[in-house]
């Protein structure tokens, strides 16, 4: 029995070509690949592999030729070395290559550089995500910066433009703050940047400082990398004391900035607010020694013046209320001697009417027993007028009778004869003279007489 | 003589009381001089601790400098 029928090993590669080159037909292929390893001599050599749950899948050499290298270093520009590095995840534009000394290979021609960009971008924010799930986002943006930061822990390379900006600008302060720097060097772009950023990191955690500044120069975007590594944010994120960045781009922020404290865009700029810190805190002291003393000067001033108004009432009112009970006295004095006044006056009057009554009183009393002694003496008349009327007009009568009874006609016609000497009628003959004259008149007639004789007696009623 | 426990804000306190009775005449001519001679020790207490305060107050502020 002969061998089996058998092909050379390259008469297989030979047919394995002829089919991938039939397959491709030469064209090139956008092929999706991580950068496992790289080695650059005349061309660029990498190892490009797939993963999956952690373990390859797939892995295929890639070659970029010297002449393709250059197009591709003009279009990648600065971020060259970030894209084509180790770990990377990269969009190419190849063709497959199938060599029987060599095996299947892909030649590079183009790199897709907005690719790499979008994968640091989407890395960006799973690394946001893990840190929100995390609780770790906002951690060191809610630690208190201290109101004055003087002792820094400073992250950064040595030597570096961007240290060498921090110091000058913190050295250079006008207001003459001193700042205590302590430098943790640490490799802040490329390869491992970030691991020694973290190492820096866990050895600010044991200084006694104020605050952790980290500071890098300007550079490209995918530079920023490592600033936002996961493994960093989250020791960044779990420090005690306030992180200060200042990382130096323009357009794109850092996972670091965004978890920071206080994120700034360059060295100068965190020089500029460490010193404003601590111009704004010593500018609040002033202020608040001039409210101090202002405050205090208006308390004192509207406390003086309230005192001052009571003093000025404490003057004032007692004495006014003296005064005006003063006043009432007076009033009520002088009230009390009008009213004495005028009972004094009517007491006056009263006298003066009882002295004018007691001039006329006697002469009134005397008037008025006279009138009732008159009064007393017409009743007593008026009595006996009409009493004694009667009897008087009786004894009239009987007065009248007897003078009737004695009237010369009838005493002389009773025998009785007047005899008068010159017409004086006498009674007794003691004025008679012998000689005289003398007439009697008689009942019926007269004789005239001489004298002759006269006699005296005794009073007799013997003649009659 | 007021206490010397007492605070300014008690010592005002009763001043005003003192001053509103004043003012609204509530005070009879018997109490006047009690009254007045209170809130006249009350002033100069009142007074007197306005004075040391702020001394002592400034003598604080300039020791502070600035």
């Amino acid at each position: 029995m002969g061998p089996p029928a058998f092909f050379t090993l390259h008469q297989l590669s030979s047919a394995l070509k002829k089919r991938i080159d039939e397959a491709t037909g030469g064209r090139a292929f956008w092929v999706k690949a991580e950068v496992a390893s790289i080695s650059a001599k005349r061309h660029l050599y990498l190892e490009l592999v797939q993963h999956q749950d952690g373990a390859r899948i797939a892995v295929m050499r890639g070659i970029i030729w010297q002449e393709h290298m250059r197009t591709i270093r003009e279009a990648l520009g600065d971020e060259l070395p970030n894209i084509l590095k180790d770990g990377a995840e990269i969009l190419v534009l190849a063709k497959v290559n199938f060599s029987p000394l060599y095996g299947a290979s892909l030649h590079i021609e183009q790199v897709d550089l907005s690719y790499s960009l979008g994968e640091l971008e989407r890395r960006k924010r799973e690394t946001i995500a893990t840190l929100r799930d995390e609780g770790l986002f906002d951690r060191n943006r809610l630690v208190p910066e201290p109101m004055v930061i003087q002792r820094i822990a400073l992250i950064t390379s040595a030597g570096s433009a961007a240290y060498n900006d921090l110091m000058q600008h913190l050295e250079a302060n006008e207001y003459g703050y001193r700042f205590h720097v302590h430098l943790i060097d640490s490799t802040v772009q490329g390869d491992g940047a970030a691991f020694q950023l973290r190492k820096a990191m866990v050895r600010a955690s044991t200084l006694t400082v104020d605050a952790v500044v980290i500071i890098r120069g300007g550079g490209s975007k995918l530079d920023l990398e490592a600033f936002n590594d996961l493994e960093l944010c989250r020791v960044a994120a779990r420090m005690d004391l306030p992180v200060i960045t200042g990382i130096g781009h323009d357009v794109d922020i850092s996972v670091l900035d965004m978890i920071a404290r206080s994120p700034h865009k360059t060295p100068t700029a965190v020089a500029d607010h460490l010193i404003n810190k601590c111009l704004y805190f010593e500018t609040g002291l002033s202020g608040f020694l001039v409210n101090i003393q202002r405050t205090m000067s208006e308390r004192f001033t509207v406390r003086k013046e309230q005192l001052s108004a009571h003093s000025e009432v404490l003057r004032l009112r007692p004495t006014m209320q003296c005064q005006r009970a003063r006043a009432y006295l007076n009033e009520r004095a002088a009230g009390l001697a009008r009213e004495v006044t005028v009972v004094l006056h009517s007491y006056d009057r009263q006298i003066q009417v009882k002295s004018s009554s007691l001039a006329t009183l006697p002469i009134q009393r005397l008037r008025h027993v006279e009138q009732v002694r008159i009064r007393e003496a017409k009743a007593r008349l008026d009595e006996f007028a009409t009493r004694g009327l009667s009897t008087l007009q009786e004894r009239v009568q009987a007065m009248q009778d007897a003078i009737r009874l004695m009237a010369p006609e009838r005493l002389m016609a009773r025998g009785f004869s007047i005899t008068r000497k010159q017409g004086t009628a006498l009674t007794d003959v003691s004025g008679l003279s012998i000689g005289d004259e003398i007439h009697t008149t008689y009942s019926h007639g007269r004789t005239r007489a001489i004298i002759q004789a006269i006699e005296h007696h005794e009073r007799t009623t013997d003649d009659l | 003589m007021s206490e010397p426990r007492t605070t300014y804000e008690k010592a005002y306190e009763e001043l005003e009381a003192i001053m509103q009775e004043l003012q609204e005449d509530k005070v009879s001519v018997d109490q006047l001089t009690t009254k007045v001679k209170r809130a006249a020790e009350l002033i100069t207490f009142c007074n007197d601790m306005l004075r040391s305060t702020e001394a002592e107050v400034n003598k604080i502020v300039k020791k502070l400098g600035l």
